[in-house]
């Protein structure tokens, strides 16, 4: 892994191909970093946690082998 | 004019979950960014079927191993609702609500009917205008990744009682 030391309100520039991605710090307070970013549509942002857990959820979701007992939830009474 | 002999001719044979099925390409999804944990897939089809209904599924055309238990979401919670940020009305090409279909993905444990669960915060948004699929990441905290679809269907019973109750049949 790369490792890079920035301050207060200054930034990282990433390239892929002909795409530029910014990133900048703009505030630190305790623990938490406050990052902007700023780049075309094609780069999506996510926190990290929140992707990993939709992918576990999404993995989990193909695994099913059985939904007969699905369909009961949905008879109406 | 519509050509119809055109489609027909695109049709191609899939293997999937269900078998080998036809299907055009203009009946082709494709999620360009693939399906969180799924990147490397990018071509699904909507698969319905009238043995598993409400149960839709959402089929990989590139590996048949691949199939997602999808949901209209108003069938287990009536009342959601949530707005579509611009990048993604502009992704979609849409213009109006009846150019989108929203499923939502299922889990549904082995033998374990009380903990099916509906993941809520990330719903699929499907174009009918440009055949693109994206599975977006809702900010709202109203919605989680696993909402238990018995409880679900009892509340939005509920509201539905509540808002019409003339509606209501004898028992």
């Amino acid at each position: 892994m790369l490792v890079l030391s920035r301050k207060n309100d200054e930034g990282i520039t990433i390239m892929i191909e002909d795409k530029i991605l910014k990133i900048k710090v703009l505030s630190i307070e305790g623990n938490a970093v406050k990052i902007g970013f700023e780049g075309p549509k094609d780069f999506k942002i996510y926190r990290e946690e929140v992707y990993e857990s939709i992918m576990k959820e999404n993995i989990s979701a193909t695994k099913v082998e059985d939904i007969s007992h699905v369909k009961k939830l949905f008879e109406k009474k | 004019m519509k050509e119809v002999s055109k489609l027909s001719q695109n049709k191609k044979k899939y293997e999937t979950k269900f078998g080998e099925i036809e299907i055009a390409d203009s009946e082709i999804i494709t999620f360009e960014n693939g399906i969180p944990g799924f990147e490397y897939l990018k071509k699904f089809y909507i698969y319905f079927s009238k043995e598993t209904f409400p149960i839709q599924w959402l089929l990989s055309l590139e590996n048949p191993e691949i199939s997602f238990p999808v949901i209209d979401p108003l069938l287990v919670r009536v009342d959601y609702a949530f707005e579509l940020s611009k990048d993604i009305v502009e992704y979609l090409s849409i213009e109006k609500p009846e150019d989108v279909k929203i499923f939502t993905i299922m889990t549904i444990p082995h033998g374990d009917p009380d903990n099916i669960t509906v993941n809520l915060k990330a719903p699929l948004v499907i174009s009918k205008v440009n055949n693109k699929g994206i599975q977006i990441i809702l900010e709202n905290e109203k919605y989680h990744l696993k909402h238990n679809v018995k409880e679900e269907i009892k509340r939005s019973d509920e509201i539905l009682k509540k808002q019409a109750p003339e509606k209501e049949r004898g028992a």
